[in-house]
């Protein structure tokens, strides 16, 4: 029984080249695209076989393609302009290239300077207001006012506010990531552990070097749990942002193709936006062990 | 002319708005190259007296002066262990010792402090350790490096809260014995004030014991064993255990006035 569960995903994979390379009810130019993505997610299956996490993910990925394959190239009467053919989608990322490339680096371009705006202000802001009590306690209710006020509301008004595009989605951008830097930052800057805090007043660590020795460490398992957290929300305020005023990115992409109903592509670039959102949280793990070895 | 000199310090907490006394009009004094215990029931106040002599807590009454000289803040002249690992979570063993090196004296060369650093660590017994982060030593070995960092620090004054009092029985006495060890070849430190509520750690290791009683010093009890001392040449004889009796009568009158006076029966 076990067995055939560590199976499964595998037997779904195989399942599905068997869809792809036998005969159907529809012309495909090419499929090789598709069966190379899927071949890349059995490889990753196979890498990772004995996490029953990535199993179950394998199953629940691997029985939707064959799903979504069969569906649209072995029932009769689907409409395929609006259930795009797989491995029609998967071709656009060869004919496509380019634009979807460009679409690619213009949204981590905003994406990483509006990240390194907000954490450098949210870390640096976040620590002083949040080691003096006074600003700490002017200031934490204020924040806790407007941080749950969600950037996407105001991403339109900001647009026509700020004088180009690009300036208003990073302003956005920022915003949404911010607050909650700035708020845990100021939360575990005040809640130290008291023995820490004495331990190093007794070692005569001055101010900086509370923040460089003491703060900043003792905050940096909660600022990448508030980063993962941050990824995910601050690409869905980007793609929002793109929808409105930009002339490139993933989330112009999607929504320029919106607007002819080219739904290959609109599917096409979804699957992207999950693909680099999925990438930077192994981005953000990686830094994450690479600083954090304390525990 | 005395190290320390503790005079008439009260001292009161306020929690939620509700305030406590602490100590009141606390006065002792210590000499150079003396080690002096204060003893007394969990409550008393040795942590908040301590406190105070480190320069984290400060007296609403009175003062303390070292060396002639009032102190109102920490300072490099007095190295702590506190009973409660104290050590940086996020530093290894040998960082948290460089970190207080660096800390404790001004432009001291990297190579210097990290030659420094190893030569501690090795005496508390921690060699092949130095990498390790507090989370991957026993208590026991994370007190160590406490302890080596307060040496390597290199202060006049040793101020220690109950260091040993979250060690099992074991190491507790190893520790004991290093903690003898090392004061005896130490050049550096020469006065300590140790806390704890173990009469057997209070006599092996002071020259007088403060036993602390209503929020102050209760009885002042000399200690006669001459150094280098060996744990068991001491426990074995007649002046041990007279001095044990005496200081357990007081934690036992101490209890039985708690309790308003009536038959106590430990
Ligand atoms: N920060 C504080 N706020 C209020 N009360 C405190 C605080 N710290 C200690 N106390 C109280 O002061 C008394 C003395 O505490 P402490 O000095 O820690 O005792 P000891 O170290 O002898 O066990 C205790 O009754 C304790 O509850
Ligand atoms: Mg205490």
């Amino acid at each position: 029984m076990k067995k055939l569960y560590r199976l499964l995903p595998h037997l779904l994979f195989l399942l599905l080249v068997a869809l792809i390379l036998l005969p159907s009810n529809v012309e495909v130019p090419s499929y090789w695209e598709f069966l190379l993505a899927a071949g890349a997610i059995e490889v990753v299956l196979i890498l990772k076989r004995h996490s029953s996490a990535a199993t179950n993910i394998g199953i629940i990925v691997m029985a939707f393609l064959d799903l979504w394959e069969y569906y649209t190239t072995r029932v009769d009467g689907v409409n395929t302009m609006l259930y795009p053919i797989p491995q029609k989608v998967f071709a656009l990322y060869i004919t496509d290239f380019q634009r979807i490339s460009m679409g690619v680096v213009s949204s981590l371009r905003l994406l990483f300077l509006s990240f390194f705006l907000a954490l450098t202000l949210g870390i640096v802001l976040g620590m002083l207001v949040g080691w003096f009590e006074n600003a700490r306690k002017a200031l934490f209710p204020i924040a806790k006012v407007l941080s749950p006020i969600p950037p996407i509301i105001y991403s339109p008004y900001a647009v026509a506010l700020l004088p180009s595009f690009r300036s208003a989605s990073i302003f956005v951008i920022f915003s949404s990531i911010f607050w909650s830097v700035f708020m845990n930052m100021i939360l575990s800057v005040s809640s130290v552990d008291k023995k820490i805090m004495d331990s190093a007043r007794t070692l005569n660590i001055k101010t900086i070097g509370m923040f460089a020795y003491v703060l900043l460490p003792n905050s940096l398992p909660m600022l990448f749990n508030s980063l993962t957290v941050s990824v995910s929300t601050s690409f869905m305020v980007l793609t929002a942002a793109e929808m409105i005023g930009a002339t490139s990115g993933l989330g112009w992409y999607v929504k320029y193709y919106s607007d002819f109903a080219d739904y290959t592509r609109v599917v096409a670039g979804i699957i992207v936006i999950g693909f680099v959102v999925t990438m930077l949280n192994v981005l953000i793990r990686l830094l994450r062990n690479a600083l954090i070895k304390w525990r | 002319m005395n190290k320390i000199e503790v005079i008439d310090i009260s001292l009161d907490y306020m929690d939620n708005g509700k305030r406590f006394h602490a100590l009141d009009r606390l006065s002792f004094s210590v000499k150079e190259g003396e080690f002096v215990s204060l003893i007394g029931s969990s409550g008393c106040g040795k942590s908040t007296a301590l406190g105070v002599l480190s320069g984290l807590n400060h007296p609403s009454e009175g003062k303390v002066l070292i060396d002639g000289h009032q102190i109102k803040s920490p300072g490099s002249d007095r190295g702590v262990v506190f009973q409660h690992y104290s050590l940086f979570p996020w530093m290894t063993a040998r960082c948290n010792v460089i970190l207080g090196i660096n800390h404790a004296r001004e432009k001291i060369p990297k190579r210097e402090a990290e030659s420094l650093a190893q030569e501690y660590l090795n005496k508390v017994g921690l060699e092949g350790f130095e990498n390790k982060y507090p989370y991957q030593l026993s208590g026991g070995m994370q007190q160590r490096v406490a302890i080596a960092r307060t040496l390597a620090m290199q202060p006049e004054i040793l101020l220690m809260d109950e260091p040993f009092g979250a060690v099992d029985a074991k190491n507790k006495m190893v520790l004991q014995d290093l903690l003898l060890n090392l004061l005896q070849r130490d050049e550096h430190v020469k006065t300590i004030v140790f806390v704890t509520h173990d009469v057997d750690e209070g006599i092996l290791l002071s020259d007088r014991i403060f036993f602390m009683n209503n929020k102050r010093i209760g009885q002042e009890i000399a200690v006669p064993f001459s150094r280098p001392r060996i744990r068991n040449e001491i426990f074995d004889t007649d002046e041990y255990r007279a001095l044990r009796r005496q200081i357990m009568s007081l934690f036992y009158q101490n209890v039985a006035n708690q309790i308003g006076g009536a038959e106590v029966y430990l």
